[in-house]
């Protein structure tokens, strides 16, 4: 078995250096461009991977910056940072930022990118009428489907998909979910996991996503013949030709961790996975942490996070 | 058989001197099987309602996969009555993914990794991020050790766990992802 591991260890310091690529998203509506100065290397087969279909525009200046030297390695690293607003996944972060610094970091090795996408988009609902439902004055007309919604009073309902979203009333219906206004119409609406994002089911066209980024599909070694996209803390399989969901490939937290600042909370366990015990075993100096494909060394002490540990096997 | 040299005994030996010991939750003992968690689920005698949740949420390919993750598992019994709807109906496709996802964390989480951070949490308690964005609160009551999901319900860590290729099965009584009483 080939063993494949890519170290990067990023002191926070050189997170100080200049020119780290600065970018901030814009209204939240666009879709990220990738248009700034200074285009970094582009992968010849995910060309489009940190463009993604994020929210807002992407001014991206990014900077190349050489990783581990020596021993014939000609691996180059690049870093940027981005801003997007959070969104309801981030609600009860440790801080309360309005705007919440990204990293983007871009390896290359032996000519091929290894792109690790750290940042996606944020569905927090999308607005106007879902499929089938007309729209009428203050929302969206409520006969049908949204009467159904109405008359949906199941208390699990109504209290599991409110506490997972964003502030407001949601409602659960065949497949979906929807805000509820105000006025007690339909403010927006999202596609769930295994309702109208279940296995078989279209990729809905007004849900965004981010095309998986290569290191994920190396890494939960998914390579057949799907189109993969990222959205909610979810990885799916899309057959390129039917945009039927194919596979749900991996669950993710979504969560951020940039070198230099404080590890989110919920880590307090010990978490590696058996195989890299050995080498990322927590010290009085160093504690590691599993995340999303990655291991992260962090300052027991400060909290601040050391390291960021790419797996590849 | 192994064979382990004194020499190399005492060179450990040596080394522990030297070198920060690392923390009891680091090492782990116990090898893991070679099945992963979709398959050490099915083989489970108790586990059988959740590897029909797990079947009816379309996520089997998760937990067939790389991984790794933790899954904090209600037991058969704990299913009882716990809502008003049953996870494995095929209208509950959505629901049954949404009970998994708030059972789950990432990673590989051993009952020793969570008393001993535990044994360092000063005010005996520590949270596990779950992979719907919830917080996982475990503390210890006697010898056994509580989880209770934030805003949702409480179980009490069951059985024996379960190390799977993947990552870990940790039984426990009852379902976290309980609407508060009325």
């Amino acid at each position: 078995m080939r063993n494949f591991l890519m170290i990067t260890a990023v002191a926070a310091a050189a997170l100080t250096l200049p020119a780290a690529a600065m970018a901030q998203n814009g209204n939240g509506n666009g879709k990220g461009q990738g248009n700034g100065r200074g285009q970094a290397e582009r992968g010849p087969d995910r060309d489009d991977g940190d463009r993604g279909r994020g929210r807002g525009q992407e001014r991206a200046e990014r900077r190349d910056d050489r990783g581990p030297r020596g021993k014939g390695d000609d691996r180059r690293w690049e870093r940027a940072e981005v801003r997007v607003q959070p969104g309801p996944r981030d609600r009860d972060r440790d801080d309360d930022r309005r705007w919440d610094e990204r990293q983007v970091r871009r390896a290359v090795r032996d000519g091929v990118p290894v792109v690790v996408l750290r940042d996606a988009p944020r569905n927090v609902y999308i607005q106007g009428c879902p499929p089938g439902l007309a729209k009428k004055n203050n929302g969206c007309l409520p006969p049908g489907q949204a009467r159904q919604i109405a008359r949906a009073d199941r208390r699990w309902d109504d209290w599991y998909w409110s506490r997972t979203r964003d502030d407001g009333r949601w409602r659960y219906d065949d497949g979906y979910v929807y805000r509820i206004a105000d006025n007690g119409g339909v403010a927006g609406w999202l596609p769930v996991l295994g309702g109208a994002l279940g296995l078989g089911n279209l990729w809905p066209q007004q849900y965004q996503y981010a095309p998986a980024p290569q290191y994920y599909t190396d890494y939960w070694r998914v390579n057949d013949g799907y189109d993969y996209r990222y959205a909610d803390g979810v990885m799916y399989g899309v057959d390129p030709q039917t945009q039927a969901i194919g596979s749900v490939v991996a669950l993710l937290t979504g969560q951020q961790w940039n070198v230099g600042q404080r590890m989110p909370s919920g880590y307090d366990v010990y978490n590696v996975p058996y195989a890299y015990r050995g080498r990322y075993a927590d010290t009085a100096d160093s504690w590691y942490r599993y995340n999303d494909g990655y291991v992260y060394q962090v300052d027991p002490t400060t909290q601040l996070v050391q390291a960021v540990i790419q797996l590849l096997v | 058989m192994i064979r382990v040299s004194t020499a190399a005994v005492l060179a450990a030996f040596a080394l522990a001197a030297c070198n920060p010991a690392p923390s009891a939750d680091a090492g782990g003992a116990a090898e893991p099987s070679s099945r992963t968690l979709a398959a050490e689920l099915k083989g489970a005698g108790d586990l059988g309602t959740l590897e029909a949740v797990l079947v009816n949420s379309g996520l089997e390919k998760v937990l067939e996969g790389v991984g790794p993750y933790t899954v904090f598992a209600p037991v058969d019994d704990a299913f009882d009555g716990a809502t008003a709807f049953d996870f494995r109906d095929e209208a509950e496709k959505a629901q049954a993914a949404a009970l998994l996802r708030s059972h789950m964390v990432p990673g590989a989480v051993t009952r020793a990794d969570v008393s001993a951070a535990l044994g360092r949490a000063e005010d005996g308690k520590v949270e596990m991020r779950t992979l719907d964005n919830g917080l996982i609160t475990f503390t210890r009551e006697g010898e056994a050790i509580v989880a209770t999901l934030a805003d949702g319900g409480r179980a009490v860590l069951t059985g024996e766990e379960v190390l799977a290729s993947n990552g870990v099965i940790q039984p426990i009584d009852g379902v976290l992802l309980m609407a508060p009483a009325a």
